[in-house]
């Protein structure tokens, strides 16, 4: 993990799962750190930026903040799972407690190209919080591995 | 949270607050202290608190944090007046286990592992996001879902006896493919016939040991045979299911007024619409599972025949049992003296049914229903028979595994600068693998000993030891 990465998220240690606590200095930034936090654990890239680029519009919905969170990176996390897809990038557009829309920019997975550190599977309800924190907004999401 | 010991094998978690009925754990005094470092005994409680759970929320020995239900959990909802919850399944719905025996002995393929084990690597696909050589079109899919492991053997995976020697004969009747949606439809299509990642495995294994020679024989165990024992489930199949009627559930749950102590608990009345169609949803993905590990172990068989070059019928790769181990299933049990109908979620836990039971298949009827426990890449896996005694005390139900002790950060730590593939190499077991981190992941320390976790179901009597089986080859994801 990278200097940089530390500062916005951490992982924290469950048996059999993985959970991420993640740092923003407001919604708007925390909710794009846990983008990238997912896919910096999911498929950290390294070298060149990827040639091959697809954008993507994304709407996530929530009955709070909490709720908001997990749809959101369940969105995120279908784009590998379903479409075998990694996103390199994360334009929010604009965020209420219970919506955003969000446009992605993703690149196709190739295993020959990417390793997979921890393969998220799915994100679960199980404690996650997404509240105010110290000056900023802090997120905890356990998720399926 | 008030912890009483019943027995050497039994602690009874008092109820207090919100909690409905007792919890009920199945452990021994070492094992017992370190649950008591995490997280799974309140989730043992929280399972307590769900409207019509009956009796007691359960743990069976290999019990470890989930999220929502613990991993190794077992809980009965009223069928009229209960709930079911997807979280109470987990998201590989039917993650299972089958075995298959040979007419193999050790020594038949002692100087030939390599190619076997690298043969099976090659032709049985795994790892992440792995796609399957069975393509299946909108309407060959749908089939899957409603006839589970009768559509593998149909497409000529595969032979009617396996059928017979599978939990529910492979198949949930109750399946509605209509209610699947197209993420899951999407996901479905592309990776029937795959092992997966992470814990799943295919083993070949030796009998090493047989306790209950009469039941082994019934079961068709020899000491030194040849076994292979598959473990995998739905996919991202089922995991789609699962995250979409947790999404459904959990805003469902807000309109009941039930108050949740965790989200991930999220739950519909199971006579309510919500929570029929997430049960049928669910047959369908247990009926992809019973399919998926059908072709796995065809597979297998072609794979063995070929690398070792011998007939089928010298090979005689027979299914012993197949058993899921993720699952929702409607049952009648007897409780305080009376016939009850109730939802038996298992998660991360086995059924046991015992002697006479009419859904042990006829063959195995007379003693119990086998059960497979399989342990980690190192050690061993059992071979259990169901009881009587599960019948009266756990609606029918036992552990699953050895049960997870490091988390997948700490097991990476503790492999640094190992070889894990040499070190099980020098114990006798050879291991292919695909992911990066697997081989840490998944090496013997990250588990319990399933010995023990199998020592306190055998000694609470609600399963029985019949053998033990020793890996020695291991293709992993």
């Amino acid at each position: 993990m990278s200097e940089t990465s530390q500062r916005y998220f951490r992982v924290f240690e469950h048996t059999a799962d993985l959970g991420l606590e993640i740092f923003g200095a407001d919604p708007q930034a925390l909710f794009v750190n846990a983008g990238r936090a997912l896919y910096e654990v999911l498929v950290p890239l390294e070298g060149q930026p990827p040639e091959n680029r697809r954008r993507q519009r994304i709407e996530a919905q929530g009955e709070d903040w909490a709720d908001l969170m997990v749809n959101w990176l369940r969105e995120l996390l279908y784009l590998f799972n379903g479409d075998q897809q990694v996103v390199i990038a994360i334009d929010l557009e604009s965020l209420a407690e219970n919506a955003l829309q969000a446009t992605v920019t993703t690149t196709d997975f190739d295993p020959d190209q990417y390793r997979v550190e921890f393969e998220i599977k799915a994100v679960t309800y199980h404690q996650v919080i997404v509240a105010p924190y110290e000056d900023g907004w802090r997120a905890r999401v356990i998720f399926d591995v | 949270m008030q912890i009483k010991r019943i027995d050497d094998y039994r602690w009874q978690l008092e109820a207090s607050g919100p909690m409905r009925v007792p919890g009920l754990i199945y452990t021994s005094a070492a094992m017992l202290d370190q649950l008591k470092a995490e997280e799974a005994l309140n989730q043992v409680a929280n399972v307590a608190t769900l409207p019509g759970i009956v009796k007691a929320s359960m743990a069976m020995p290999d019990i470890h944090w989930g999220y929502g239900f613990p991993i190794g959990g077992v809980a009965a909802f009223d069928w009229q007046t209960g709930v079911v919850s997807p979280g109470g399944v987990g998201y590989d719905i039917n993650c299972g286990v089958r075995l298959a025996t040979t007419d193999l002995q050790h020594e038949d393929i002692r100087d030939r592992m390599k190619d076997l084990v690298d043969a099976l690597y090659h032709h049985v696909p795994s790892g992440v996001g792995a796609t399957g050589s069975v393509k299946l079109t909108a309407k060959e899919g749908k089939k899957v879902l409603v006839q589970g492991s009768r559509w593998a053997v149909n497409q000529g995976f595969g032979t009617d006896e396996d059928i017979e020697h599978t939990e529910d004969g492979g198949c949930l009747s109750h399946a509605d493919p209509d209610l699947i949606s197209e993420r899951a439809q999407e996901r479905g299509s592309k990776q029937l016939g795959t092992l997966g990642s992470g814990n799943h495995f295919l083993e070949v294994g030796v009998v090493e040991e047989i306790f209950e020679p009469d039941t082994a024989d019934v079961f068709g165990l020899r000491l030194g045979q040849v076994t292979v024992l598959v473990h995998s489930g739905s996919r991202g199949f089922g995991y789609q299911v699962c995250d979409d009627f947790l999404a459904i559930m959990s805003k469902h749950v807000r309109t009941l007024g039930i108050a949740l102590p965790d989200r991930q608990l999220a739950c519909a009345y199971i006579q309510s619409e919500v929570g029929q169609r997430y049960l049928k949803a669910m047959a369908c993905a247990a009926n992809y599972a019973w399919a998926n590990r059908q072709i796995l172990l065809h597979r297998s068989r072609e794979v063995f025949e070929q690398a070792l070059h011998i007939s089928p019928r010298a090979l005689n790769m027979r299914l012993v049992y197949d058993v899921c181990h993720n699952i929702a299933k409607k049952e009648e049990h007897d409780i305080d003296g009376r016939k009850q109908w109730v939802c038996v979620h298992r998660k991360g836990a086995t059924r046991s049914f015992g002697p006479g039971h009419p859904a042990v298949n006829p063959v195995y009827r007379a003693v119990g229903q086998p059960i497979l426990i399989p342990g980690d890449m190192g050690r061993a896996s059992y071979v259990l028979v169901g009881t009587e005694r599960a019948m009266q005390e756990t609606f029918g139900s036992t552990c699953h595994g050895a049960g997870r002790l490091l988390s997948r950060k700490a097991a990476k730590r503790q492999a640094k600068g190992r070889s894990i593939s040499r070190e099980l190499a020098d114990q006798g077991v050879l291991v292919r693998w695909t992911g990066r981190g697997t081989l840490s992941e998944e090496m013997p320390e990250a588990y319990k000993d399933v010995s023990q976790v199998v020592g306190v179901v055998h000694g609470a009597g609600i399963s029985r030891k019949v053998a033990r089986l020793r890996p020695i080859g291991v293709v992993k994801g």
